[in-house]
Order: C-alpha cells, then structure tokens, then sequence
C-alpha cells in the first residue's frame, strides 16, 4: 500500500476513504482504525480507480459497510480491473493478494456530485474532470476544512502522467480545490499539508506543465523540441522521482494534448 | 581470505525474494508504521503512505 488513505469517525461509526490495495490490506486498515475507536466502519467512499485505492472494497462490503462510489469511478474500476489485478499478482504476490476480488459499489451514483451526511459530518463527492485516472474525484468535508485530493495532489514527489491520464483535468481538479479554500489537503502521496504547499508542490507543476506543452503546440514544435525545452525544471528537482517522470510527463502530456486538438 | 565473489549467487538468490517482500510490507516501510493513524482534525485521520513510484 503505497497511497494515502483515510478515515473519519463521526457520530454514527466510521467513513474510510479508499479501501486500500487488497482485501488483506483492507482489513489492516480497519485494525488501525480500531485503534482509535470501537465504532464499526458503515461506509467506505471511493474517490479513484487505481488499485490501492479500491482493492479492498470486497473486504469491507463483507464487513457489511456500504461502497460509496461515482458512477464514473466504479465504471473505470471495472474497466482497469483485470490489468489492476494482474499487475498486484505479479508486483505483491499470490500471497500478498489472497482473497482479493475486484469489487465496485454495488449501487454507484449516477451524478457528478453526491453528498451524505454520516453522524453530524458532511462529505462531499466532487468529480470536476478526469484527472490520474477517469472518474477521480474530489472528496471535501466542509465542515472539518479538509480535502481528500487524492491524485490531483502530489506533495514530496512528482507525478506521473500515464496515457490515461489527463493533465488538463488536473489543472482544473486543483482549481476546484483552491476555491474550496481548505485548511488541509490530503493528497494521494505525501504528507497532509496546506494549500500553500499543494499549489506549490503540485498546482505550480501541473500548470505549468499543461501551459507550456500547450504553447509549444501551438509554436507547431515538434516532440523532441518540447521535451528538449522543458527538459529541466530547477523548481521541481527536490521533488523524489523528479529525474525518473518529468521529462516522460513533459512526453506524455504532448500526446494527451495533441490527440485533443 | 575466500573468493567474495562465492556470495553472488546467494545475493542473486535473495533479491528473487526482494521485491514482493518489500511491496506486501508497504513498498518503503513496514506496512504496519504506514498504517499508524495520523489526526487531522478531531474526527479526520489519515495513513501517510509511501511516496515510493512503482
């Protein structure tokens, strides 16, 4: 389990955000969670459809917690099951990934926002455009000035753009969460921390990255040129990785955004 | 002194093992210091997991 995963005990039991990587990971959440309270956990909301953070949905919904997911999630879970499960076998183990089903929300919401009220805390599901993978969303507890970003924030370590990302979408994620003013920004990698630091670990990349690929786009610069322009950005070097994506980001951003022009 | 170079099959042997042993523990670190809760607020928690890219 390599992602940042969460919970919120509230009046009526306990809310996780994102179910972990496998249906053993799953049950190791909740083992912590006890540690901190003896109230059993009702619902489990999905806020992405990368393995680690919905493998273990099967685990909960054994426990007899509710699966809450967006319809837009849930269909990109289903879709990237297979490849998902295989990719854990072959990374984790048959141990590691013992009992592990691929499951989504029995009942996915068909809407782009969705809120529910658990014992005296709001949440709210937000999906503003397709972000790490389609169907991200936002999840924003007013109430406790929190936002679970998920992979639309990045702190410490760089992204990674994959061809099923979308950077744009990104940009516009973080926008939303910069007018939801937030106290704290939980992001998908790294330590929670204030918008201040989000925008400045991740907004700040994000457009700059979709920004100049665009403006080489349209100067008709070729791949090579791009890369070759945006091959070092001295602001970013701290962040882990930084030598291993930001040039296959500055890469894989042109191919997303040419292919939409 | 023996020949070191007796002890590269063992190595070669043992990082067969490496990588899935690493990745069921947390990837970085052992799943169970990812897996302590961090407060939030007083009702918000979270699990810093690893920043490793894989």
């Amino acid at each position: 389990m390599n992602n940042n995963t969460g919970f919120v005990v509230t009046d009526d039991g306990v809310v996780v955000v994102g179910s972990g990587s496998s249906y053993r990971v799953a049950e190791m959440i909740a083992d912590a969670v006890a540690t901190v309270t003896d109230a059993p956990i009702t619902h489990v909301i999905n806020i992405g459809s990368q393995d680690h953070r919905w493998l273990g949905n099967g685990w909960f919904l054994e426990q007899g917690a509710e699966i809450v997911a967006l319809e837009r999630t849930a269909r990109t879970q289903e879709e990237f099951a297979e490849s998902h499960m295989n990719r854990s076998l072959r990374v984790l183990g048959e141990d590691a990934m013992a009992g592990t089903e691929p499951t989504v929300a029995p009942e996915p919401i068909e809407a782009d926002s969705h809120s529910l009220e658990v014992g005296g805390v709001e949440f709210d599901m937000m999906y503003v455009a397709d972000a790490h993978f389609p169907g991200d969303i936002l999840l924003h507890l007013p109430g406790e000035e929190v936002v679970f970003a998920g992979d639309v924030v990045y702190v410490e370590r760089i992204f990674g753009i994959h061809s099923w990302s979308d950077p744009a979408g990104k940009v516009k994620n973080f926008q939303r969460i910069e007018a939801l003013d937030p106290e704290i920004v939980v992001p998908g990698h790294g330590a929670a921390v204030d918008l201040e630091t989000a925008r400045r670990e991740a907004g700040e990349y994000l457009e700059r990255l979709v920004s100049e690929v665009r403006a080489g786009l349209e100067d008709w610069e070729t791949l090579d040129e791009t890369v070759e322009r945006l091959a070092d950005w001295p602001d970013f070097e701290h962040l882990l990785h930084y030598d291993q994506w930001h040039r296959r980001n500055v890469n894989q951003t042109y191919l997303i955004l040419e292919a939409r022009m | 002194m023996k020949n070191p170079h007796q002890w590269i099959p063992v190595f070669l042997l043992l990082s067969l093992f490496a990588p899935p042993m690493m990745a069921a523990t947390g990837v970085d670190r052992p799943i169970e210091e990812i897996l302590e809760p961090i407060a939030l607020t007083d009702r918000v928690y979270y699990f810093y997991g690893s920043t490793e890219s894989r």
